[in-house]
């Protein structure tokens, strides 16, 4: 299977998880923890700063030297710089933080982007404090980090088990182990979900692609999942549940943990290697081009042809926005329910997929309101207005290799 | 409830430390009353005066939903006589700090179940009650009455007998701002009491007052950093359709977002904030309850009588 490592870690697990994550957990900061502080302002995490409005950053990877900066979308300044390795990748970011897999030091580094909202239902509050790096999780090949609202998992491909974090004490600075999942070594994923955690299985040999799915509850007792499937890869956590992509198509895990095989659309014949999340909808790319939108409130795919194989696509954590990026450059707006190409236009170099490492392209991170796109090529990552036909609203030069991309903050 | 343990380190406050919490005065027999929002600590020290400790959580300028609160409230909060709450989801950061006083035996008055809750019409929480009824002085009044009895019941007639006189005064002023809101609506033709806001807070204000409220998204910042029509021409909708000349609306930028309407879809409107959730510290527009109704009822009529 060669493409397991040209997919170590896709854009899926990047900004896909956003979604995943709009309504965090409550983090009291009361207790023994903050002994008489009755003088001191009482913030929702001591040193935030509450707002009016989504307190949106940017994280951008450097393909090349692995640093990612952090750029805060209000006042365009560069507001962290956590330098890397050129081993480093972003395995995986959500609302607020984001997971720097470093392979060859067999670490990932949890790091803080200090922006985050907190989700009341009828309405949000808005917060920004400093970003800050968090610390490190030690573990052999680190691959896929699969973030919810209370919990992260860690997969570690090299030791077959996914480490599973405590995501509520993140913002405290707190690295605290929940337990370990341990399906065997293979390239896999684990997903915390239900008050259960979801895993795929290895195959007959390590470095085959999972077939197979289980699902381990609170104290480790596996069961299995009735749905099986050759090589799955690529997640993505919806509302209306779980969305692998395997060869035939994606498997569908709902919160009963029945799951079913839907094939993928018409109008391709090829494979999906990652899934992007929205709220209901999932979006995956396919081998030979062409973007399939799934809304997995009914099962029912659309799909929009593209002129070359799509490297890169979000969906806005709202499903406001779908838009993808393929080789040649060229940027496509889709409607998120018709899926239909609303805007398409060519707005940076062509990349070659083949010839570059994992994580050195360019990326797309969709936001409700405006869609980035790093072109490595430029050092620029580009910040587009969907909603009116992919017009170029401003562009951040930074400089380097930009590739990986991830918004914080909603 | 007579059995109450109380330490001596138990907090007393006095009207004058509301907000600053820096005085701890030995007060072993003083009734000890919390209350967690500082719009409710406001009614209470109103109707209290001096005759008890009232310890108020919610610090001025800041988010019922999700304050924390020290180690040492928490320890007042368990010896308290009683607890009163805003109920109805509003102090969901709270909720562990307020089982734990349950479990200690102290009651916890949730003011909100007994105000006749409105329920959310739409959005996400349809259905669900609206927990923010002080922007409707009656219900307020009515708060009044449910504290009142629940203080006569848990410290005891002494103060029940103590406060009759500030309540029956301070129940006289929330009839006073019911009338005096009443009449500034009044100034507000028939066809303009429509409120376009972003708050979640004036449902009880518009069932009250005979407005409607008009739920709008404002763009956000990276939005206005470089906004174009396509933007801008949801929230100029919705402005046109209610044919108002002011919204109301947080944003941290509300001159931007004016100038952004004007410039690309030639809409000239005003931004005007509210005070929604929280009391501001005591000499600002919105230190007590009375004064927060008064500022957003003047701010409404302002925005909304035609010039």
């Amino acid at each position: 299977m060669t493409r397991t490592t040209g997919f170590a870690a896709p854009s899926a697990a990047l900004i896909a998880l956003l979604a995943l994550t709009g309504c965090q957990a409550q983090q009291s900061a009361n207790g023994a923890s903050s002994p008489s502080q009755s003088t001191a302002p009482h913030g929702y995490v001591e040193g935030a700063e509450e707002a009016d409005e989504p307190q949106l950053r940017l994280a951008v990877s450097d393909a090349k030297t692995g640093a990612v900066s952090v750029l805060d979308l209000l006042t365009e300044d560069v507001v962290e710089k956590v330098e890397g390795s050129p081993s480093t990748t972003l395995s995986g970011a959500d609302s607020r933080y984001l997971y720097l897999g470093d392979g060859e030091a067999g670490t990932v580094t949890a790091v803080d982007t200090g922006a985050w909202t907190v989700d009341h239902g009828d309405h949000r509050h808005y917060y920004k404090a400093e970003p800050k790096t968090i610390g490190q999780i030690d573990g052999a090949d680190p691959a896929h980090v699969v973030s919810t609202p209370t919990e992260v998992a860690f997969f570690f491909d090299g030791e077959g088990r996914a480490k599973i974090y405590d995501r509520s004490v993140l913002g405290d600075g707190e690295l605290n182990q929940l337990g370990t999942v341990k399906p065997g070594a293979h390239h896999g994923v684990t997903i915390p979900f239900e008050d259960h955690f979801v895993s795929t299985l290895p195959g007959d040999k390590a470095e085959d692609l999972p077939s197979e799915l289980t699902v381990y509850d609170e104290k480790g007792k596996a069961s299995p999942i009735d749905a099986r499937c050759e090589e799955i890869h690529g997640t993505g956590v919806t509302r209306d549940g779980l969305v692998f992509a395997c060869a035939e198509g994606v498997i569908r895990v709902n919160e009963d943990f029945g799951a079913e095989v839907l094939p993928y659309p018409e109008g391709t014949d090829e494979r999906a290697w990652s899934v992007e999340v929205g709220r209901d909808l999932a979006a995956t790319a396919f081998d030979d081009g062409g973007i399939g939108i799934l809304d997995a409130t009914t099962d029912e795919w659309t799909f929009a042809d593209t002129e070359a194989t799509v490297v890169s696509a979000g969906i806005a954590p709202d499903d406001s926005a779908v838009v993808a990026l393929d080789e040649d450059g060229t940027v496509y707006s889709l409607n998120p329910e018709t899926g239909k190409v609303l805007t398409k236009k060519k707005l940076i170099a062509p990349f070659d997929a083949e010839s570059q490492g994992h994580g050195a392209g360019p990326s797309v991170a969709v936001d409700s309101e405006r869609t980035y796109v790093s072109d490595p090529a430029s050092g620029a990552v580009l910040e587009l207005d969907p909603a009116d036909g992919l017009r170029e609203a401003r562009s951040f030069d930074l400089g380097g290799a930009p590739a990986s991309l991830a918004v914080t903050g909603r | 409830m007579g059995t109450r343990r109380r330490h001596l380190t138990a907090v007393a406050l006095t009207l004058a430390t509301l907000g600053s919490l820096t005085a701890c005065a030995e007060g072993g027999d003083e009734p000890s009353i919390v209350v967690t929002t500082n719009i409710l600590g406001d009614v209470v020290h109103s109707l209290v005066g001096d005759h008890a400790a009232v310890t108020v959580l919610m610090k001025p300028n800041s988010d019922p939903h999700s304050f924390g609160i020290s180690a040492k409230e928490a320890g007042t909060m368990e010896d308290a006589d009683l607890i009163i709450g805003n109920g109805l989801g509003l102090e969901e950061g709270l909720s562990a700090n307020l089982d734990n006083a349950r479990s200690e035996g102290v009651r916890v008055l949730e003011v909100g179940e007994h105000i006749d809750p409105l329920e959310y019409t739409s959005g996400g929480s349809a259905g669900a009650p609206d927990p923010h009824f002080w922007t409707d002085p009656a219900r307020m009044v009515a708060a009044v009455d449910v504290i009142t009895t629940a203080l006569g019941e848990e410290v005891g007639d002494d103060l029940a007998k103590a406060i009759e006189q500030s309540a029956a005064s301070y129940r006289g002023q929330l009839h006073d701002l019911d009338a005096e809101i009443e009449e500034i609506a009044e100034t507000i033709p028939a066809q303009n009491r429509k409120l376009v806001t972003n708050h979640h807070v004036f449902g009880y204000f518009a069932n009250r007052f005979d407005f409607e409220v008009i739920g709008a998204v404002l763009p956000s910042g990276t939005t206005l950093a470089s906004p174009s029509a396509a933007d801008l021409e949801e929230l100029a909708r919705t402005v046109e359709d209610a044919g108002v000349p002011t919204i109301f609306a947080d944003s941290s930028q509300p001159q931007k977002l004016a100038e952004a309407l004007s410039e690309e879809v030639d809409l000239d409107v005003e931004v005007t904030p509210l005070f929604s959730e929280s009391l501001t510290e005591a000499d600002g527009e919105a230190g007590t309850y009375i004064d927060m109704q008064r500022a957003n009822a003047q701010a409404i009529a302002d925005g909304l009588v035609p010039r």
